[in-house]
């Protein structure tokens, strides 16, 4: 039983988001450096990261994680929804990690938590995600002669 | 709503009517003034195509009829913020 639950749990996961590799960076890194470093937790670390959302013409959500991870550290990324349920979690050990992560279902997106852990020096760096929609009117009057 | 600044210069202040229809000819307001000096605001809902006649009517001079179309268009846009803390 409690594998299916499991099992079920890595199926959710892994439709609902779809893990894009990482080719040559679509968005080139900006603010990499000293930026980086806030917001970190734990023992003050030269590793850095960055969330970055990228525009789908498509309609969908396409967020660029960059972790500079100069330690060759053991990190984790875990990305937590609205009601801090977990939807995506996976280590890696990258020294230039630059992945693109893809929301498959993009109509129920409202908020995202995406947290890089540092498994070896423990630094978490944590980065929320907020969509707004907005509804626009354009009104036009003219006169008819 | 949709605001419409109507003002109409009544130098003698003679009694005058003021009326208001919409694309079918339905009368949405309709009253009678002596300003020498009328302005008036009028707010009116707006639909997604709309069409307004604002109709001036002194019973001497002919009809003031000034007519309006009204076309609104909507679209939804996506804001996304990232935020580090």
């Amino acid at each position: 039983m409690k594998s299916a639950i499991a099992n079920i749990r890595k199926v959710a996961v892994f439709s609902l988001f779809t893990l894009t590799l990482a080719g040559t960076g679509l968005v080139s890194r900006a603010n990499n450096g000293n930026e980086g470093n806030k917001g970190t937790t734990g023992t003050a670390s030269a590793n850095t990261a960055d969330v970055k959302y990228i525009a789908d013409n498509n309609g969908g959500y396409l967020f660029n994680v960059i972790y500079n991870n100069i330690s060759n550290s053991r990190f984790s990324v875990i990305i937590l929804d609205a009601n801090g349920d977990q939807l995506f979690q996976s280590h890696y050990s990258d020294k230039q990690f630059n992945r693109k992560f893809k929301l498959a279902q993009p109509e129920e997106f409202g908020r995202l938590t995406f947290i890089i852990r540092n498994l070896a020096d423990n630094t978490v760096q944590r980065f929320e995600v907020d969509a707004n929609s907005r509804l626009i009117e354009d009104v036009e009057v003219k006169e008819v002669k | 709503m949709i605001v419409f600044n109507v003002s109409y210069a009544n130098p003698d202040g003679n009694k005058f009517q003021v009326i208001v229809k919409d694309q079918d000819g339905t009368q949405l307001y309709q009253n009678l003034f002596s300003d020498k000096a009328f302005y008036k605001q009028f707010r009116l809902p707006r639909a997604d195509k709309d069409r307004l006649v604002f109709i001036i009517r002194n019973g001497r001079d002919a009809d003031v009829v000034k007519t309006f179309e009204v076309n609104v268009s909507s679209r939804v846009t996506q804001e996304v913020s990232v935020r580090k803390f």
